[in-house]
C-alpha cells in the first residue's frame, strides 16, 4: 500500500538549536532536516539564527554562511548559484525549488524551514538520491535520432516555426522540483517516468529534426509510464523556471491520440 | 539482492503500449454522463413528486429510459475506470490489486446488469 506515515526510522527529531553569539541586526531562523548515514540515528532538524545584514540576499548564501560560520557538517548540493544548474533544489517552507533564486526576504514569517526534496532516498541532510531519476532520463533516449544521413557540410535544418516549439521545454534544468512533487511520482516512481522525464520526451517529440516520433511514442504508451499522470498539476505550480511540464505531458498524450486517428 | 543496473531498473519490462483506450473512455464517458446527468436532474425537478408510481410512469418513455440506460453505462463504467487507477495507485501487492480490480470490474457488469433489467422491465411492463 502506498505509506500515508513516515516508517519509524524516519521520524523527525527536534536537534540543536544554534543562536547567534551577537544579539541584534535582522534575524532570520533557518530549520534545516539533518540525517547522516553514519551516526544511525533519525532524522533531526536543526535550528541555526542567521543575521541577514551580513549575509546574501537567497536562501542558499544563508546556507554556505552557516556551513561556513556555524556548522560545516551541514550538507548540501549547489554549484552555479544562478539558477540553472538545478543543483540546490531542495524543499522551502513547503515548497519543491531552488535555494538560490529564493529571496529570503520573500518568504513569509522569521522562520525558513528547509527539507530535501520529498519522497526520494536521502544520501545526506539535503543531498536526496537522484539515481533513478537520471536513468529514467537516459531511458528515453535524450538526444536527436534520426536515419537519415546528413549531407557532410551542411547542418540539419530547421525553421524560425519549428524552434519556437521548443521554447518552454530547452529550459528545464532537471531539478527534479516538479517530479518530486508529484503525488503519482511518490507512489508510482519506480514505473511513472515524472512529469521532467515526460518534458524532456515531449522536448524530443516536438523537434522537427528527429526523425524517432512513432518509437518515442511506442516507447511511452504505458498505463504507468504516462498515464499515472493524473493532471494534478502540482508539477507546474512548483517549477522554478516558469515552465510548465503539465502541459507537455498532455501534448503527448494528444500526440498518442491522433496516432488512434482521434 | 539483485544486481542491476540504474537504467536496466528504470527501464523495467519496457512499455505495454497501451493506457490509450482507458484514458479515452474515461473522458468519453465523463462527457456523456453531463447530458444525461442534465436532462434527468431536469426531468426529476419538473416531477410533481419522486413516489414509485410517479417514477414508474415516468420511465414507461422511452426517451427517458434510453437516457437513463445510457446514463447508468456511462456512470458504471466511469467509475469502475476511476476505480481501477485509484487501486493501481495506492495497492501495491499485485495479488491485492488483481482482486480488488475484479471485484470493481464484476461490481460494475452487476451493476449494468441489474440496472438495463430493471429499466427494460418498466418500459416494457
Amino acid at each position: 500500500m502506498a505509506e500515508f506515515s513516515l516508517p519509524k526510522n524516519s521520524k523527525i527529531n527536534k536537534g540543536t538549536h544554534y543562536p547567534l553569539s551577537q544579539k541584534g541586526g535582522d534575524v532570520s531562523t533557518f530549520k534545516v532536516y539533518r540525517w547522516s548515514p553514519d551516526e544511525g540515528k533519525n532524522p533531526r532538524t536543526d535550528t541555526y539564527e542567521v543575521n541577514l545584514d551580513n549575509c546574501g540576499p537567497m536562501v542558499l548564501d544563508a546556507l554556505i554562511k552557516i556551513k561556513d560560520e556555524v556548522d560545516s557538517t551541514l550538507t548540501f548540493r549547489r554549484s552555479c548559484r544562478e539558477g540553472i544548474c538545478g543543483s540546490c533544489a531542495m524543499n522551502i517552507n513547503g515548497t519543491n525549488t531552488l535555494a538560490c533564486t529564493t529571496s529570503i526576504k520573500a518568504i513569509k514569517g522569521k522562520e525558513v524551514s528547509i527539507y530535501p526534496l520529498p519522497h526520494m532516498e536521502v544520501v545526506k541532510d539535503l543531498v536526496p538520491d537522484l539515481s533513478h531519476f537520471y536513468a529514467q532520463y537516459a531511458s528515453i533516449k535524450p538526444w536527436l535520432q534520426t536515419d537519415s544521413v546528413p549531407l557532410p557540410d551542411k547542418e540539419r535544418l530547421q525553421s524560425i516555426e519549428d524552434r519556437e516549439k521548443l521554447d518552454g521545454l530547452y529550459e528545464c534544468i532537471l531539478c527534479a522540483c516538479c517530479t518530486t512533487s508529484c503525488p503519482s511520482y511518490w507512489w508510482n516512481g519506480d514505473r511513472y517516468l515524472g512529469p521532467a522525464v515526460l518534458l524532456q520526451s515531449y522536448r524530443w517529440l516536438a523537434d522537427s529534426r528527429d526523425e524517432h516520433t512513432g518509437e518515442r511514442l511506442d516507447d511511452l504508451e504505458d498505463p504507468f509510464k504516462l498515464y499515472r499522470c493524473h493532471t494534478i498539476m502540482n508539477c507546474t505550480s512548483t517549477c522554478p523556471k516558469g515552465l510548465n511540464p503539465g502541459k507537455a505531458i498532455a501534448e503527448i498524450k494528444k500526440m498518442i491520440a491522433e496516432r488512434h486517428a482521434l | 539482492m539483485k544486481y542491476q543496473t540504474d537504467l536496466a531498473k528504470a527501464k523495467g519490462l519496457g512499455s505495454a503500449h497501451s493506457g490509450f483506450s482507458h484514458w479515452w473512455l474515461q473522458r468519453l464517458s465523463a462527457v456523456l454522463l453531463l447530458p444525461t446527468g442534465l436532462y434527468l436532474l431536469w426531468q426529476f425537478i419538473a416531477l410533481d413528486n419522486l413516489s414509485a408510481a410517479v417514477m414508474i410512469e415516468w420511465m414507461k418513455s422511452s426517451l427517458n429510459a434510453g437516457v437513463l440506460l445510457v446514463f447508468v453505462l456511462a456512470a458504471a463504467y466511469h467509475g469502475a475506470l476511476g476505480l481501477q487507477v485509484v487501486i493501481e495507485d495506492y495497492v501495491n501487492n499485485k495479488s491485492t490489486m488483481m482482486a480488488l480490480r475484479t471485484l470493481v470490474y464484476g461490481a460494475m457488469i452487476g451493476l449494468i446488469y441489474f440496472s438495463c433489467f430493471a429499466v427494460f422491465k418498466l418500459l416494457l411492463g
